[in-house]
């Protein structure tokens, strides 16, 4: 009886650490399909982009500039496309992202600060909606807010 | 007699265990930030989860008219989990415009139950995220968990994007 106890105990305090593994390694399998994306950013890749998207989803943000906000939206081929036609160097930093993972899907929420050519542009928050198709997880949409007031230069 | 005490402890440290386990099982999220943890008032909330009722109540109506009044055009409806031939792990995504015009197909009797709505918002954007359960026929046909991507747009919540999650065994060839 007492070893049946034992094990039982055994069992259900290992589960805990099982279950944490299997999230640490989708938590770092969610990140690095979004890193993908800003590395892909990085090289003006159109290809690369869309190699770490779900092509039916849309990239979408919030701007505001001198006190007004505007909402653009675009799809995933539209803006990898438009990457090629400028040649600043581009780098978007993520900052103390938030996890969720249920399933295949997950979202991710974070705090970000971008730069141009080495220079501090602007800051904001992105929300990554990430699905995980045929084994590996992809970002099927992008929002996010732009902001250029009160941003911590990191 | 010492026996018996230690019983009801052990049976009380299983207990406990049981709900770490539970909790590591289901525990996917993160702590949240102390600020993000005080989280919108319940009145912004209110406000972003409207559209989302107004949406699930136009669907169990199939009234596409209402689900439109709810919608920011632009954005893509995307259920993970099951593609359009049937086969798990696949996609099946099209524009949130023409979605809502496809609920006047659905089954009269279809209902969809949300659980647990978490609500984020950050200035002109906010999500709601749910465990949801759909019924019909007297069964539930799918279930897992619902994200909606919200935009304010002239001091209006609409929904952006909408994306859900199917189990395995909710597949079906369409």
């Amino acid at each position: 009886m007492r070893q049946m106890f034992l094990t039982l105990l055994l069992l259900v305090a290992a589960a805990p650490a099982v279950a944490q593994d299997a999230h640490e390694r989708d938590r770092a399998a969610v990140l690095a399909a979004a890193q993908r994306l800003f590395d892909a950013l990085a090289a003006r890749d159109p290809a690369a982009v869309m190699a770490v998207v779900v092509q039916e989803g849309t990239i979408s943000g919030h701007v505001t500039r001198d006190g007004t906000t505007r909402f653009f939206a675009d799809r995933w081929q539209d803006w990898a496309n438009g990457l090629r036609e400028g040649s600043e160097r581009l780098e978007e930093r993520m900052h103390n992202p938030r996890v969720r993972i249920r399933g295949n899907m997950a979202s991710i929420w974070t705090e970000y600060s971008f730069y141009r050519d080495g220079r501090f542009s602007h800051c904001g928050i992105d929300l990554f909606d990430m699905a995980k198709v045929e084994g590996r997880w992809r970002v099927l949409n992008i929002t996010f807010t732009v902001e250029t007031q009160g941003c911590r230069r990191r | 007699m010492a026996n018996r005490k230690r019983r009801p402890s052990v049976r009380r440290a299983m207990i406990a265990l049981s709900a770490v386990a539970l909790a590591g099982c289901g525990g996917a999220s993160e702590p949240e930030p102390a600020a993000a943890a005080a989280g919108p008032s319940a009145e912004e909330k209110a406000a972003v989860l409207q559209p989302v009722n107004a949406f699930l109540d136009g669907a169990a109506r199939r009234d596409p008219a209402a689900l439109r009044a709810t919608i920011h055009p632009g954005g893509v409806a995307a259920g993970v989990g099951c593609g359009p031939t049937g086969q798990y792990n696949q996609l099946f995504a099209q524009p949130l415009a023409t979605y809502v015009e496809t609920v006047g197909s659905m089954p009269a009797d279809q209902r969809e139950r949300v659980f647990d709505p978490e609500v984020r918002i950050e200035r002109n954007l906010a999500t709601v995220w749910n465990r949801y359960e759909y019924s019909s026929g007297g069964r539930v046909r799918a279930a897992g968990y619902s994200s909606y991507q919200l935009v304010r747009v002239e001091g209006r919540w609409k929904i952006f994007n909408y994306s859900w999650s199917t189990r395995p065994q909710d597949c079906t060839p369409q």
